[in-house]
């Protein structure tokens, strides 16, 4: 159906918008990270060669697409059954827990991270309950690692793994849970069987979600991961606005991006599959 | 195929929702083989006490018991009772024959002899040759075959059966109520069946419970549904009746505002104050000279073999009568007087008010 | 009936249950007690006496509170700039959005997918890259960094959430309604006011509310656009904390919190925002 006058008009201020500051702007970066020095002077690939190249960098890209990988696991182990509690409790505690899981949503990714760097720091309630117990003497150090940051994120990001699967298990049918259990099915292969894969389309726009917030969650990298980690968001801000190198900055933002984008990608064809198989 | 029925039997189930009262009281012994209806408007409690029986639900109060032995203790998973819901709940995401063999693969059956059970169960229901398919690629109709030959593939002792008919074509409709009853013989199955629609369930079922308001009004086998209701509300709920409020005199004649009306024998009930409840065809236009109640023809309503007519007493009720349509006969028209009376012989159902 | 034998569970099923429920229990209760925990620790933190983030605190005082609004005129600066920066790039982003969603609802020709598409985008690519690509954009173009090219950023992120949650609404709206009001003689004009606007309403509060608070909270963009005298929120409080762990900086974040409930049982009252955000 071809679009009216009028739908032209209504669409046309947004459409203009996006053009100008969200497409434009990216075009500009692709290009200006095909240049070879910060100058701006000379084309080339020169940034991405030296990206794809250097073992210091790539160190970065692995890093940082390895822990977004743990943080989504980490998000997806607790979260899915957060989601499936929510299903099978009674209306007044699913109002709570809707509460509960929203209201990160509303609040800075500074505050949660900064919960972390509380719970986490020197003083911190990990720290006091280890050596309250008798286990430790000296405070260990806890933040600035990698493990730390895997655990805030998934933590942080874990709002938009339940949403997702909470919305896929409303739309199962509750009577598919019924008929397999008087088919003689127990609750495991109920949930293995059936549950489980036709959750799948929220299930994977959940991972989605939290893969992509977690590989550019900049705060969160920096406070809670330190100086001495770096990860792809920081990164790209030191080239930028420390360094003052803007193709190196640029080709940094345009692979992160090629790498979230693939992801998306290929969980948008997955999750189509899935879609038609559990709707029709 | 190891079916045989069994017998079930419903002592005392009540069931409440927070403080309303779904189910109330129900007692019922559904004999090996045989196939009952739970007939009600919605909201009856029917489809609350199928659960119950299914196990998907714990009952507030009261024992089900299949083959003898209570099981309200058992989930649904050890019960032994086959369901079939109103939309057939297939699993969208696997094949027909993934679908049959769920309850084999669940019990651990090898798997030759699921995929020998698989074929025997779409044989049964004549859908071989769907076995790959997928159940958004079926119609209605395939798809509860489907959903009755996964059922019935782990040999339940009792086969329960939720509306089943209400999502297809009426032109469907009788092909898979005969198919399902031809089903049900075969394997003498123990099944009950839950419907809203009257004829439905007094074709299908050997006997049929009324109920209403989470009560038993009624379990008999249809005729005597038909003919001898034992409360007003199975009178008006199965078939069309017209409803007569008057006293009972010598037991014999009802006298009401319109007139007096022979009744011939009625088992008479306590009190004086009745209501007469009455089919349409068995009441008949008289001659002036007879006994009966004076009333005008409001409408007529030629339906095949039928004209129905309503008629208007005296006090503003109205009845509805039924005659054939022979070739002697000449049809009233809109305006006539007539007279009106029972047929003779034919059975009144008299109620206390 | 009290004769009959009574049937057990066998064990085997029994124990699949239980393990069931204890799994997806013990799972599920960590899920929440994580979402939960950090919060109240912050909360707890901030009423410390001490000048340190120890926890369990020392003693109890709401001195940084105090201290955060006679002593911090830096985080009130900062506080006041988000404040106006979401109101700005939420308004804006509404017309924007709302207009696009009318466009595009309904609609499932190929070209409106498309478009759906990209006006989402934002929500899942990084956008901490469209924070340094606009920066770039800036800078080609001679302007240097103000309100309106932070604002102008905002807008972009907050148009998403805005476009979905206004989506969503007018796809529950019935059809036959605006067919009724056309079939009556009303324009189309008047038709959305008076038909379509006041039902799509509480969503695109929704919307607007969850935008704001995005915007609000925003770090990726601001990062870039900010210019050094004018920090927004987010931005100082990173600061402080990497800097130095100023305890204002929780009481910053208590304030945030509490802000946060208040808003959000308010308008849950009001529109149901929870069921938006899914």
């Amino acid at each position: 159906m071809t679009p009216g006058a009028r739908e032209w008009q209504l669409v046309l201020p947004l459409a203009l918008f996006f053009a100008v500051f969200v497409f434009a702007p990216l075009a500009l970066l692709g290009v200006v990270s095909f240049y070879d020095d910060a100058a701006i002077t000379t084309p080339g690939v020169a940034q991405y060669v030296k990206f794809l190249t250097d073992r210091f960098n790539m160190a970065v890209l692995g890093q940082t697409l390895w822990l977004g990988l743990l943080a989504t696991a980490g998000a997806l182990v607790i979260g899915y059954p957060l989601a499936y509690i929510y299903m099978v409790a009674p209306v007044g505690v699913q109002r709570v827990l809707m509460l509960v899981i929203v209201l990160p949503l509303l609040t800075s990714a500074v505050v949660r991270t900064f919960a972390w760097v509380v719970i986490l720091g020197r003083q911190g309630i990990v720290n006091s309950v280890l050596a309250a117990i008798g286990l430790i003497d000296a405070p260990v150090r806890l933040l600035y690692t990698p493990s730390a940051v895997v655990v805030a994120l998934a933590q942080i990001q874990l709002p938009l793994m339940v949403l997702p699967v909470i919305t896929a298990l409303g739309n199962i049918d509750p009577n598919l849970r019924h008929a397999s259990h008087a088919l003689g099915a127990g609750r495991w292969r109920t949930f293995i069987e059936v549950t489980l894969p036709l959750s799948a389309p929220g299930l994977l726009a959940g991972c989605l979600l939290v893969y992509a917030g977690s590989v550019s969650a900049f705060v969160t990298q920096t406070l809670v991961g330190g100086g001495q980690l770096m990860l792809m968001p920081q990164y790209m801000y030191q080239q930028a606005i420390q360094a003052n190198n803007y193709p190196f900055a640029a080709a940094v933002a345009m692979i992160l991006l090629a790498a979230v984008l693939a992801i998306v990608i290929v969980v948008n064809i997955v999750s189509r599959r899935a879609e038609t198989l559990v709707h029709g | 195929m190891t079916t045989r029925g069994v017998a079930l039997a419903l002592d005392g189930i009540t069931h409440r929702f927070g403080h309303t009262v779904a189910v109330d009281g129900v007692s019922l012994r559904v004999e090996p083989g045989e196939i009952v209806a739970l007939l009600g408007p919605s909201g009856c409690g029917k489809t609350t006490l199928l659960r119950i029986v299914a196990g998907l639900l714990r009952q507030s109060g009261g024992h089900v018991a299949v083959g003898g032995g209570i099981v309200d203790a058992l989930p649904p998973n050890e019960r032994g009772a086959g369901i079939v819901f109103q939309n057939y709940a297939l699993f969208p995401h696997m094949t027909v024959e993934a679908n049959v063999g769920y309850g084999l693969r669940a019990r651990g059956t090898p798997r030759k002899d699921i995929a020998e059970t698989v074929r025997r169960m779409l044989a049964l229901v004549r859908m071989d040759g769907f076995a790959r398919r997928l159940p958004r690629q079926l119609s209605g109709g395939q798809q509860q075959r489907v959903a009755l030959a996964r059922t019935l593939a782990v040999s339940p002792r009792v086969l329960l059966l939720d509306e089943p008919f209400g999502a297809l074509d009426k032109n469907l409709r009788l092909d898979m109520q005969i198919e399902v009853k031809r089903l049900q013989r075969e394997l003498d199955i123990t099944t009950i069946m839950v419907t809203h629609d009257q004829e439905e369930a007094l074709s299908l079922a050997d006997r049929v419970a009324v109920m209403s308001h989470g009560r038993v009004e009624q379990f008999a086998r249809p005729d005597e549904i038909y003919d001898r209701p034992a409360s007003l509300f199975v009178a008006t709920f199965v078939g069309t009746a017209s409803l007569l409020r008057g006293t009972l005199a010598e037991g014999v004649t009802l006298e009401c505002a319109a007139g007096r009306l022979p009744l011939g024998s009625v088992g008479a009930p306590s009190a004086r104050a009745v209501v007469l409840a009455v089919r349409p065809e068995h009441l008949r236009f008289v001659d002036p000279a007879s006994a009966g109640l004076d009333a005008k023809i409001e409408l007529v309503l030629p339906l095949g073999p039928l004209v129905v007519y309503d008629v208007v007493l005296s006090d503003g009720t109205t009845l509805k009568v039924t005659t054939s349509r022979g070739a002697g006969v000449t049809p009233h028209a809109p305006g006539d007087a007539v007279r009106v009376a029972l047929v003779p012989g034919a059975p009144a159902s008299v109620f206390a008010e | 009936m009290a004769d009959h034998p009574r049937a057990r569970e066998s064990r085997a099923s029994r124990l699949e249950r239980w393990s069931f429920a204890l799994a997806f229990g013990i799972a599920g209760g960590i899920a929440i007690v994580l979402l939960v925990a950090p919060t109240l620790i912050v909360l707890i933190t901030s009423f410390t006496s001490a000048y340190s983030l120890k926890f369990p605190p020392p003693g109890y005082s709401a001195r940084w509170y105090l201290a955060l609004w006679t002593d911090s005129p830096e985080i009130l600066a900062a506080a006041w700039l988000s404040v106006e920066v979401a109101a700005l790039a939420t308004a804006i982003a509404t017309v924007l959005a709302v207009a696009g969603a009318v466009a595009l609802a309904r609609r499932r020709a190929a070209w409106a997918r498309v478009l759906d598409a990209v006006f989402m985008s934002p929500l899942m690519l990084p956008t901490l890259a469209l924070g340094l690509a606009l920066l770039v954009l800036f800078n080609v173009l001679g302007r240097g960094l103000s309100m309106t090219t932070l604002v102008i950023g905002h807008v972009a992120i907050c148009t998403p959430y805005i476009l979905r949650t206004t989506t969503a609404s007018l796809l529950q709206l019935d059809p036959a309604l605006l067919d009724s009001a056309r079939s009556l003689g009303a324009r189309p004009w008047f038709t959305f006011r008076t038909v379509t606007l006041p039902l799509v309403a509480p969503g695109v509060a929704a919307g607007a509310f969850i935008a704001f608070m995005a915007s609000f909270d925003n770090v990726a963009i601001s990062l870039f656009l900010s210019d050094a005298r004018s920090e927004v929120l987010p931005i100082r409080m990173w600061h402080i904390i990497e800097a130095n762990l100023d305890v204002r900086a929780a009481a910053a974040s208590g304030v945030l919190i509490g802000a946060a409930v208040v808003l959000m049982l308010l308008l849950e009252r009001l529109t149901g925002v929870s069921r938006h955000l899914r």
